[in-house]
């Protein structure tokens, strides 16, 4: 089986990065070790900074609800949250999700 | 080194127990306390979870269950207290912290309000003060050349920034005293508490009062978290206790932290040049050095009253559980050359060093926001960092507290 997912991250100067991700990894993560202007990790996925802010513009199946904490923290983020922000760090590179597009919102 | 056995003293034969191995070792021995790594090591291997024959208590020191038993409050509470000592019990002389040692429902709650003010836009408003100080302090030890990291730079950074942070005043003469006691009260009462709190006792009316509402700056977290207990989101009285935690949770910690990050740095010219050619990366540097020596390092939790399974074997009930991250943040079953400090090494950010799950350290990004301002200035402003001491770094003797005794250092 594939051990990656392709994901594709539409930036906020019209540019995209597309890469693929090991399974199991955090789209934090892999944002900044792909350089994605505007994905940050300031508290290195604590849940605790809401600078890994992206929406979600195309995924493959529904992704799972964001929890309690991450609703709270959404409410945080530099640009305003959209209906479909969601704080990257808490979204795990699985097998469903190949594919999916994230845009990061510009300020 | 490890003494390990599977029979044991009497109390751990009790109650099914028979399969937890026993260490008869001393986590808070003068020696232990100088290096602790053996101590660590002799921990992790006896077995994931093992009886503390001295302190009639469990411990783990391996990876994946310190983060279980920070993070599953089915089976581990705080309510007992997170030091050694059972704050439940009169021979204990800790006061009960409103905000940790409480029910996971109240917690939940509290922490919620309490995360509304903490918030991170707040903390973001604080970096371009962080790092205007922070590069001011830097430019004055790279034209002394040769400065001690600790009392010089760290200290002084963070003396300046962090009390006005959360909004309070306090007496720059006497705080640097009160680290010690804190952090040797969440250990055993042994010499070392002992005679911190000799030391200490004839300051704390003063520090206490630092906490107090008539203390508060206007418009700091303090101040809002006075405001919000009058307002009625927090229980009446419990804002003393807040900004109290606040404070002591934030201060020496982070002042340990990040001059372990300045030795690493300084001694290892493969990390240095890694900084030097990444310096964007250098939460990083900050996140390895909480990794590689963990300034907190060890927290507590109490099994529930019907006591549960865990790591194959049964726990009896209302039994504490000392959750070694020190020990945890080298397992080699989780971190490859885990005696090695590496700020590029993968999952760097996944170390136990700020706790796990619903407690997992409510400060975090004031400390990673210190530390990325004052090493950020360091790596920009000096070319080569080295450590000037003539002999092996050492460290205070505080029973839960790693922090340096002082750090030499010459930047050119
Ligand atoms: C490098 C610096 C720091 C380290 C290593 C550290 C470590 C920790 C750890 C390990 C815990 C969890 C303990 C447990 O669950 O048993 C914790 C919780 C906490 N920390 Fe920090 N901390 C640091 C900085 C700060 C700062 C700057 C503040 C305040 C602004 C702070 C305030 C707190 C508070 C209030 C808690 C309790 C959170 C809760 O129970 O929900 N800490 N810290």
């Amino acid at each position: 089986m594939k051990q990656t997912i392709t994901v594709t991250w539409l930036c906020a100067d019209g540019a995209s990065v597309t890469a693929e991700v090991p399974l199991g990894h955090s789209l934090m993560e892999a944002a900044v070790a792909h350089n994605v202007p505007g994905v940050i990790g300031d508290c290195g996925g604590a849940l605790a900074c809401a600078t890994c802010h992206v929406v979600v513009e195309s995924a493959p199946i529904p992704l799972p609800m964001p929890s309690a904490t991450e609703g709270e923290m959404l409410e945080f983020t530099e640009a305003p949250a959209e209906p479909s922000s969601r704080l990257s760090c808490q979204i795990k590179a699985v097998p469903e999700l190949n594919g999916l597009i994230l845009r990061v919102p510009g300020p | 080194m490890a003494e390990a056995t599977t029979q044991g003293d009497g109390r751990a034969m009790q109650a099914g127990s028979s399969s937890i191995p026993v260490l008869n070792l001393d986590p808070y021995a003068p020696e232990t306390i100088d290096n602790p790594y053996g101590f660590d090591e002799a921990l992790r291997e006896a077995g994931p979870v093992v009886w503390l024959s001295r302190y009639q208590c469990y411990a783990t020191g391996r990876f994946d269950e310190a983060q279980t038993a920070f993070s599953d409050d089915s089976r581990f509470l705080c309510t007992a207290g997170v030091g050694l000592t059972d704050i439940r019990k009169p021979e204990s002389l800790r006061d009960k912290n409103p905000l940790m040692e409480v029910e996971p429902a109240v917690h939940r709650r509290v922490r919620g309000n309490m995360m509304k003010i903490l918030s991170p836009t707040l903390m973001r408003s604080y970096r371009a003060r962080f790092e205007e100080k922070a590069d001011a302090i830097v430019a004055q030890m790279v034209k002394k050349g040769r400065f001690d990291g600790l009392h010089d730079l760290v200290e002084p950074f963070i003396l300046d920034v962090f009390p006005e942070t959360v909004g309070i005043r306090i007496n720059p003469e006497t705080v640097l005293l009160f680290g010690d006691l804190n952090f040797n009260a969440n250990g055993p009462m042994n010499q070392f508490y002992k005679e911190a709190l000799e030391r200490v006792s004839p300051h704390l009316p003063d520090f206490e009062r630092s906490f107090r509402k008539e203390n508060m700056q206007p418009g700091g977290m303090g101040a809002r978290l006075y405001e919000e207990e009058e307002a009625g989101v927090f229980e009446p009285g419990t804002a003393f206790g807040f900004v109290r935690v606040l404070f002591r949770g934030g201060f020496d910690t982070t002042i340990a932290g990040i001059s372990g990050a300045l030795l690493a740095l300084s001694r290892d010219p493969a990390a240095w040049a890694y900084m030097k050619d990444n310096p964007d990366k250098v939460l990083n540097a900050f996140d390895e050095a909480l990794r590689h020596v963990s300034p907190f390092r060890v927290s507590h939790r109490v099994t529930v009253p019907e006591g549960c399974e865990f790591a194959g074997a049964r726990l009896e009930g209302d039994r504490k559980i000392a959750i070694f991250m020190e020990a945890a943040n080298r397992d080699p079953r989780k971190w490859p050359q885990a005696d090695r400090y590496d700020p590029s090494r993968a999952a760097v950010t996944e170390h136990l060093a700020f706790g796990h799950g619903a407690h997992k350290c409510i400060g975090l990004l004031v400390a990673r926001y210190e530390a990325e301002a004052l090493l950020r200035a360091v790596i920009r402003q000096v070319d080569q960092l080295t450590f000037a001491g003539e002999s092996e770094p050492a460290y205070r003797r505080i029973n839960t507290l790693r922090s340096l005794v002082d750090l030499p250092l010459e930047a050119h």
